[in-house]
């Protein structure tokens, strides 16, 4: 069963409850690691990525802006903020991401739990796109 | 407002048209490429413009490619940088005003000219506004990054470039 973190602070605490009972409901395995700071939410999905205690991560607080700068700053994570339906499919499979951000301003309960979903099933690539992901790492 | 812009093979001509309207606007535009449509790799142009941005040599970056979320990660790993990718302007006026962003990013095959427009222009326009809270925050996000040679060191993706010559990353 795939292992999804997922964590808001207090701006994204109710659309996370959505996001995580619509993904429970899909037999995704979820671990609430939220806090009231956003910055330690975000390296709570951080830490869960980095030691492989979970497969992907989710982070949502109102725009999603603050826990992409946080996530993109550790060596070896890739972060993307995901308000549309193409991101949310194409992320992955491109850039390997592990860990998507979401606004409760900007995007409404049941789109919000689809593109979290979209993500959740899609998978990455590889191939050509491997050489950009390495030039990432490298990078920080 | 001196602006270095960036974008990868997918959207040159999206950021072509973002060059010329801002150029129409009165603003001092670097283009740091790319300037054609063949296959490239958006991590180089998204360094390109993190760096000028965190070496003060302009005042905003702007990073474009398909979905906007590859260039940029590459800026945002610049020390210094703090970058938004957004598709509306209140996201884009909220990270200048609550984060200080610096780089202002948007996915050319997401949102359309007329939002990028708008989006850029409100970027350019708002202000940061300070608070004990936002300041505390974006300290601790700028200090993730130690100190590493990504900013002076122009050969950093040489090694990948020489492999993806070689053959090496097929699909």
């Amino acid at each position: 069963m795939m292992k999804i973190a997922i964590a808001a602070n207090k701006k994204g605490k109710v659309l996370k409850e959505k996001v995580k009972a619509f993904l429970a409901e899909r037999h995704y395995e979820m671990m609430d690691q939220s806090s009231s700071d956003i910055f330690e939410a975000t390296m709570n999905i951080v830490e869960a990525i980095k030691n492989k205690t979970a497969d992907k991560g989710i982070v949502i607080d109102e725009y999603g802006v603050a826990p992409f700068m946080i996530s993109t700053k550790n060596h070896g994570i890739i972060c993307a903020p995901v308000y549309d339906d193409y991101t949310s499919k194409m992320t992955r499979m491109h850039n390997a991401t592990q860990i998507i951000t979401l606004g409760s301003a900007i995007s409404a309960e049941p789109f919000a739990c689809q593109l979290a979903l979209n993500f959740a099933e899609s998978e990455y690539d590889g191939g050509r796109h491997q050489v950009r992901i390495d030039m990432l790492n490298k990078m920080v | 407002m001196k602006i270095a812009v960036g974008c990868d093979h997918i959207v040159t001509d999206i950021k072509d048209k973002t060059v010329k309207y801002l150029n129409g606007k009165g603003h001092d535009v670097i283009d740091c490429g790319t300037y054609d449509f063949v296959r490239t790799h958006y991590p180089i142009f998204g360094r390109k413009v993190g760096v000028m941005v965190a070496k003060g040599e302009v005042d905003i970056g702007i990073c474009i490619c398909g979905t906007g979320v590859g260039i940029n990660i590459a800026a945002e790993k610049v020390k210094g940088v703090r970058c938004a990718l957004v598709r509306d302007v209140q996201t884009a006026v909220y990270a200048k005003e609550e984060l200080n962003a610096n780089v202002i990013g948007v996915g050319g095959r997401v949102v359309g000219e007329g939002t990028i427009e708008y989006i850029v222009d409100a970027f350019i326009a708002a202000k940061y506004n300070p608070t004990a809270e936002n300041q505390a925050l974006i300290k601790k996000i700028d200090g993730l990054i130690g100190e590493n040679d990504t900013i002076e060191n122009d050969a950093i993706f040489d090694e990948f470039q020489k492999k993806w010559d070689e053959g090496f990353y097929n699909d």
